[in-house]
C-alpha cells in the first residue's frame, strides 16, 4: 500500500516551513558515505537505489528534501554560492539546496514544477558533487 | 545549463564596512561601493566595542536582471534559511554561523529600500538571537522615559494606536516589529529597539487619517496591503531608536463605543509574544533559550488590556491619561 504524503501545512509561527515532516526515509551508499535520506515525497525518495536504512546505524551525510506544495515557480538558471563550509545552489524558489561541509548536511527545498525525473537528472547530479566536495574539504 | 558561479571571500570582496544595528557591531563585506554608501548614510550612530555580531557578504553581479525585490521567497531548515528575491538574486543566513550571503543585481545593490525595509528587518527577525534580540509583534512609543509597548492580534489598530499617541507627543521607536534585548544591569527594564522602518497601516486608517486619501497602498513585506510612511516626514512625530518599556497593553478591539483598562498578569504578555513567534529550529535549541531569556524580562514590566470601541483619537488620549495616572 503507498504510504500517505503529509501535506505542507501553513502555520503562521512557520512561515519558513522549517516544520515540515519528513517522515520517508532511507539511505544510500554513494560518495564513499553512508547518505541518509529524509523527505516528505515518496516520489522523489524512489528515484534513488535504495539500501535498507537500518535503524540507529551511523550515517555519514544527511540529504533532507523537501517537497514544497505552495512553490509554484518554474525553475531558473542554476546559481552556485560558495560562503566558507557552506554552498548554496538556487534555482530560484523552484529548488533551494545548502550543504554545510562541518555539519554533514545537505537541505533542500523543492518546488511542484519539478518533476522527479528532472531532480534525478539535472539535480541528484549536483546534490552529489556537492557532498564530495564537502567531504573533501573535511 | 551553465551555473553562475560566485565565491563570496576576501578577494571577491574587497570593500569592508562596519555598522550598528540593533547595538550590535555588524560587518558588510561587498564588492559594492553603492551599498557601502547606503549603509553608512542610513545606519545607527555610535559602534560598539565588541566583535561584530553579524556578517554581511553581499556580491553584486553587474550581468543579473534588477530583481525589484518585491516578490519574496522564504524557506528554512535547520540552522539555514534562504531568502530568493529576484531572478538570480538571492541570500542564504546562517543562524549558526551568525552570517548572511547573497548575491544581487546593481539595482538591488543600490537601492535603500531594499536595504532599510527589506534585507535589514529580514536579518533583525531570522537572525535576531545572534544579535542578542528577540523580535516581538508589537509597537513601543515612550513619553518622558516611559517606554510602552503595544501588542495585540493582527488587525487589533496598533499601527493607529501608535501614530494617534505619536500625534499626542509620544516618541515612536517601532511601529510592525519590536526587538527586545536583555538589560546590562540585573533589575533595570528591558531594552526595546526598532528600525528605522516605515508606519505600516492598514488601507481602512483612511477613516481615522484623512490626510491618507488620494494614497494607494501598497504591497508590504508580508504580502498585506498597506499604507508604508516615514512617520516624521508625514506627522512630524519624534522619532529614537531605543526606550525602555514598563509598561505593556495589549489592544483588544470590541464593536460598541468606550474603553475599559484590565490589569493582566505580566506573565500573559511573556506567553503572547512566545506563542506569536517563528517557531525556531529544534536544531539549535541555545536559539530558543537565548529568545525565552529576553522574553522573561517581560514580567518586570507592568501588563494591561485596553478593550476599546473608540476611534484611535480618543483611545490615544484615554492612553495617555492612564499612562499618567498609574
Amino acid at each position: 500500500m503507498e504510504a500517505a504524503r503529509p501535506a505542507l501545512a501553513r502555520d503562521p509561527q512557520d512561515l519558513l516551513c522549517r516544520f515540515a515532516e519528513t517522515p520517508f526515509a532511507s539511505a544510500v551508499e554513494a560518495c564513499g558515505v553512508r547518505i541518509q535520506i529524509r523527505t516528505n515525497d515518496p516520489d522523489l525518495l524512489s528515484i534513488f537505489t535504495v539500501g535498507e536504512a537500518l535503524p540507529g546505524e551511523a550515517h555519514g551525510f544527511l540529504w533532507k528534501i523537501v517537497r514544497d506544495d505552495f512553490c509554484l515557480w518554474e525553475a531558473e538558471d542554476p546559481s552556485i554560492v560558495l560562503a566558507d563550509e557552506v554552498t548554496t545552489v538556487s534555482l530560484g524558489p523552484a529548488c533551494f539546496a545548502a550543504c554545510d561541509a562541518l555539519r554533514r548536511e545537505l537541505l533542500c527545498f523543492v518546488g511542484t514544477k519539478i518533476s522527479p525525473r528532472e531532480f534525478r537528472d539535472t539535480i541528484v547530479p549536483r546534490f552529489r558533487d556537492l557532498t564530495e566536495k564537502a567531504l573533501a574539504a573535511r | 545549463m551553465a551555473a553562475r558561479r560566485y565565491i563570496l571571500n576576501r578577494a571577491s570582496l574587497p570593500l569592508h564596512y562596519e555598522f550598528t544595528l540593533l547595538g550590535n557591531r555588524v560587518a558588510l563585506d561587498t564588492n559594492s561601493a553603492v551599498l557601502i554608501s547606503l549603509v553608512a548614510r542610513s545606519s545607527e550612530e555610535g559602534l560598539p566595542r565588541s566583535k561584530p555580531a553579524l556578517t554581511i557578504r553581499v556580491l553584486e553581479d553587474p550581468s543579473l536582471p534588477a530583481g525589484a525585490g518585491e516578490r519574496l521567497h522564504f524557506r528554512g531548515l535547520h540552522h539555514l534559511v534562504f531568502a530568493w528575491i529576484g531572478p538570480g538574486n538571492f541570500f542564504t543566513f546562517d543562524l549558526l554561523r551568525g552570517t548572511v550571503g547573497g548575491v544581487v543585481s546593481p539595482a538591488v545593490a543600490g537601492s535603500a529600500l531594499f536595504w532599510n525595509r527589506r534585507l535589514l528587518p529580514i536579518a533583525a527577525g531570522v537572525l535576531g538571537t545572534n544579535l542578542g534580540v528577540a523580535p516581538i509583534h508589537a509597537a513601543c512609543l515612550e513619553k518622558k522615559g516611559r517606554g510602552l509597548l503595544i501588542g495585540g492580534l493582527s488587525g487589533a489598530g496598533k499601527s493607529t494606536l501608535s501614530v494617534a499617541l505619536a500625534r499626542r507627543g509620544f516618541t515612536l521607536v517601532s511601529d510592525d516589529w519590536t526587538y527586545l534585548s536583555r538589560p546590562l544591569s540585573s533589575g533595570a527594564p528591558l531594552i526595546a529597539r526598532g528600525l528605522s522602518a516605515p508606519v505600516k497601516l492598514l488601507p481602512d486608517a483612511v477613516t481615522h487619517f484623512p490626510e491618507l486619501e488620494g494614497r494607494r497602498p501598497e504591497r508590504a513585506l508580508n504580502g498585506e496591503l498597506a499604507f508604508e510612511l516615514d512617520p516624521a516626514e508625514y506627522w512630524h512625530c519624534g522619532t529614537k531608536r531605543e526606550a525602555g518599556p514598563r509598561t505593556v497593553l495589549f489592544l483588544e478591539r470590541k464593536s460598541e463605543p468606550g474603553s475599559q483598562f484590565l490589569r493582566r498578569d505580566p506573565g500573559e504578555a511573556r506567553s503572547f509574544f512566545e506563542r506569536q513567534g517563528e517557531r525556531l529550529p529544534e536544531e539549535l535549541p541555545e536559539v530558543g533559550a537565548a529568545r525565552a531569556a529576553v522574553l522573561e524580562g517581560l514580567s518586570r514590566c507592568e501588563c494591561w488590556a485596553l478593550r476599546t470601541g473608540d476611534p484611535p483619537a480618543r483611545a490615544a488620549e484615554l492612553v495617555e491619561q492612564f499612562l499618567e495616572a498609574n
